[in-house]
């Protein structure tokens, strides 16, 4: 992925992943993220409202409902009580009533070997148990049997509520009647002072001044039958206390009234007493508290005093329920949070009477389990939109990634073709082709690339063709130089030489005038003649040459021409000139050569001559004439000694003459009119170097065809 | 005319006619004169008989006057104290070429007047009067 390079460029798929990061990944996330805190905001909000309203109405109905069952269990407690008043009236009549003695009554007492006396036997009313003392006289005997008339009224209170557990009246002299019958003397202990007990002594002038019916705490019935709570009344004559009636309820009636309570939200009921001191508690509220659950009880008659629960029963001694205690004890009712191994939302209710408190506590958390099982999936969904969103914006990052890597090859690919493209163009490959990109800017790029391509490979031919015009004229100025130096040099050669030969011998016959011999004479005058000659056929080739200008000016008069009578007389010339060449020639007399009788001479006697001049004397000359198909050749072959075979491409070139042939006398022009002439008449002229070493010339005459040279 | 001390002259020329009548030339001025008609030979003629002058054509078959030259040098380093003089049947500008090449020769131009040459040649040995 190219990465800043130290000149400050970046590559194409690093600069589109930063563009997208900037202008749409950045912002989106930054928007999602913004959605996310307020759908976070928002769900924590109506959670935060849900937990106080449900609480707030919770905490309504748990407040109603403790009042209510507070309510019910106060209406039984009420029925008691004024039951109990009741029979405390009947008692206190039936105590003023003068004395009598009841014989069935009395028959029914018997004295125990300690000192008490008591009912031996069941007769369907009330047990009798008076403590022991010494002696039992008139008035306690009068005293059993005026209590005993009240046990029908005894009998029928019993019956008529089934909470009722017994009903009974203890005298300050510790004798006790109570309903149903049992066997007192089995219970009781013989010397047992009742006085001593809650449910006598609450009812006292001191601890109720009032005289009026009271509840008792509970406590742990002596005679077995449980955990009990009393109503009692004192029984006043005048301002002496007789005693106390009391009926005693179990209280596992109520507390199965508590225990049952139907609590939503994993609640439970809790009863306890003005004390504080727990009457009823569930397994759920033991468990909270910490508490196991009493159980079994001692037989309280045989000792002198109550059997209350342990104090860790009592929620004013716990630490973790003083607050709730001391709540109850400011209000009635109430609703308060106590935190019992949690938070937990607590109301309370006054039972008026015995002054109890009815408590519901309801856990909050469970109060809130639904609240917080909504905000639990809220936050699950919001878990899940974070981990959408993640793997989302991944998926949408890496595609991104992938995105910008493909776009950055859909640019950079054909970017590196043009930058290809314009390399090889560089490079002098005008003629490309455009290279298609599915980018409209780079394909129009590309093709104007390739245009300018084409253009610039046009304007380089057309500069290279200049360049070659250019070098063409150059070389063909220089070739005209050198011509032109050539000639000079062949002019001043070809002149000076015969001229200071001819200037020598006039030095000479100058100098010895008087004493030249005839000989002398005759022969200086051929070495002038000789020079003259040489003069006048250097003359004649320049004519020639100028004869070729000429040549060009003029229009064609060509016609088949018979070569053999030209060779022949040429070779006659020469045989003339040169006596001791030998020259062998094998012309058909038939042979006919398409053009003008000028240049045709012109060509067999330069070639000639050249052979002539430069072939050693007795060297054989070959001279040959043959018919190749439609053209006619000519073939002149000659000895050329040291003649170098690299000077062979200079040598038609005028005034060029070859290093073996700058002693013989010439001009350079021979070969080079030979050559035009042929060309001229449409042939060509090879000269070559045969197997022996011999310089052989061969003119390959243009085909013959009359009508097409008159053309031409 | 007679000279103290007979001075050789190798005279080198192609062309025969001309070669005869420079050599005839030169010798009826007193000198001896060898001649030869190209550099091969005038290399045998030099180491036969050592010159006290050269003349000698430019253009000439087999080597040049100035490839003679260069050769004599190779073969006899001591030659370079011998005066040369180049005749030539080129023109001026051919003639100012050869002489960069061979700076310290005489040279003289065809048709040659041999009173220029006798005058140019007894320079060359030193000879007054």
């Amino acid at each position: 992925m190219a990465i800043k390079s130290e000149s400050g460029t970046v590559a194409i798929a690093t600069w589109l992943w930063k563009s997208y990061l900037k202008t749409s990944l950045i912002p989106l996330l930054f928007i999602e993220l913004i959605f996310i805190l307020i759908y976070w905001v928002s769900t924590t909000i109506s959670h935060d409202r849900n937990v106080g309203k449900v609480e707030e109405v919770s905490g309504y109905y748990f407040l109603d409902l403790a009042t209510r069952e507070a309510a019910v269990i106060s209406s039984l407690l009420t029925g008691v009580e004024k039951a109990t008043r009741v029979y405390a009236a009947q008692t206190q009549r039936a105590l003023k009533q003068p004395d009598i003695l009841l014989a069935a009554e009395l028959a029914r007492l018997e004295r125990s070997p300690g000192g008490a006396l008591y009912s031996h036997h069941d007769n369907g009313m009330a047990a009798s148990h008076y403590s022991a003392r010494p002696h039992f006289g008139r008035e306690e005997l009068a005293k059993v049997s005026k209590l005993a008339q009240v046990d029908l009224l005894m009998k029928d209170i019993k019956n008529s509520d089934p909470i009722i557990s017994q009903i009974y009246f203890n005298s300050h002299d510790s004798y006790n009647r109570i309903y149903p019958y049992f066997d007192a003397h089995e219970q009781y202990a013989e010397n047992m002072d009742v006085t001593k007990f809650n449910f006598y002594y609450e009812a006292d002038a001191r601890h109720n001044p009032e005289r009026k019916a009271v509840w008792t705490s509970a406590y742990l019935d002596p005679a077995g039958k449980g955990w009990l709570v009393s109503s009692i009344a004192p029984v006043w004559n005048g301002d002496r206390l007789e005693g106390v009636v009391g009926i005693d309820i179990t209280l596992d009636s109520i507390i199965k009234e508590v225990l049952n309570l139907n609590l939503p939200w994993d609640g439970y009921g809790m009863l306890v007493d003005r004390d504080g001191r727990i009457i009823a508690l569930p397994p759920t509220g033991e468990a909270n508290l910490g508490l196991q659950r009493l159980k079994g009880h001692r037989d309280a008659r045989t000792g002198n005093e109550d059997i209350f629960k342990p104090d860790r029963f009592n929620i004013a001694r716990r630490t973790d329920t003083r607050p709730l205690y001391r709540a109850i004890q400011q209000s009635s009712s109430g609703l308060i949070q106590l935190d019992l191994n949690g938070k937990h939302l607590v109301a309370f209710a006054n039972i008026p009477g015995p002054n109890w408190r009815l408590i519901v506590v309801v856990p909050r958390d469970a109060i809130h389990a639904e609240a917080n099982a909504l905000q639990r999936q809220l936050a699950a969904v919001g878990y899940g939109m974070i981990i959408v969103l993640v793997l989302f914006y991944a998926a949408f990052f890496v595609f991104l990634f992938w995105r910008a890597r493909r776009v950055s090859r859909a640019v950079a690919t054909p970017v590196e073709e043009l930058r290809s493209l314009m390399e090889r163009i560089g490079a002098g490959q005008y003629e490309q082709t455009a290279p298609h990109s599915a980018v409209m800017e780079l394909d129009s790029l590309g093709r104007d690339l390739t245009d300018m391509g084409h253009k610039l490979g046009a304007a380089h031919r057309a500069a290279k063709e200049q360049e070659r015009t250019v070098a063409n004229a150059l070389t063909r100025e220089r070739k005209a130089a050198e011509a032109q130096l050539r000639f000079l040099q062949v002019m001043s050669h070809e002149f000076r030489t015969p001229l200071a030969i001819i200037d020598s011998c006039a030095q000479t016959l100058d100098r010895r005038a008087h004493s030249v011999e005839p000989e002398e004479i005759e022969t200086r005058a051929q070495r002038l003649r000789r020079a003259v000659q040489r003069l006048n056929d250097v003359l004649n080739k320049f004519s020639a040459l100028l004869l070729i200008n000429d040549y060009e000016a003029r229009p064609r008069r060509t016609k088949p021409i018979a070569i053999e009578p030209v060779i022949s007389g040429v070779i006659a010339q020469m045989t003339a000139r040169y006596p001791s060449h030998v020259v062998t020639a094998d012309v058909a007399t038939d042979l006919k050569v398409v053009g003008e009788t000028e240049a045709l001479a012109g060509i067999v006697s330069a070639l000639l001559d050249n052979a002539f001049r430069y072939s050693p004397p007795e060297a054989p000359i070959d001279v040959s004439a043959v018919s190749t198909g439609d053209t006619v050749l000519l073939r002149i072959a000659n000895t050329a000694p040291d003649l170098k075979r690299y000077e062979l491409g200079e040598m038609t070139e005028p005034f060029f003459r070859g290093s073996n042939a700058v002693t013989t006398p010439g001009s350079g022009i021979g070969l080079y009119l030979a050559r035009t002439f042929v060309e001229k008449l449409g042939g060509r002229l090879e000269i070559d170097v045969d197997g022996e070493g011999r310089f052989v010339a061969s003119v390959y005459f243009a085909p013959d065809h009359p009508e097409e040279a008159e053309d031409t | 005319m007679s000279v103290a001390r007979v001075y050789r002259i190798l005279c080198i020329e192609d062309e025969p006619d001309l070669r005869r009548d420079m050599v005839d030339e030169l010798r009826e001025h007193g000198f001896l004169v060898d001649d030869a008609c190209n550099g091969e030979d005038a290399l045998a003629t030099f180491l036969e008989r050592r010159p006290d002058l050269i003349l000698c054509d430019i253009q000439m078959p087999l080597m040049s006057g100035t490839e003679f030259r260069a050769r004599l040098l190779d073969v006899e380093p001591g030659a370079s104290r011998i005066p040369f003089i180049f005749t030539t049947a080129f023109g001026q500008p051919f003639r100012n070429a050869a002489e960069n090449e061979v700076g310290d020769a005489g040279f003289m131009t065809k048709p040659i007047d041999y009173d220029e040459l006798i005058s140019l040649v007894r320079a060359k040995l030193g000879l007054t009067g």
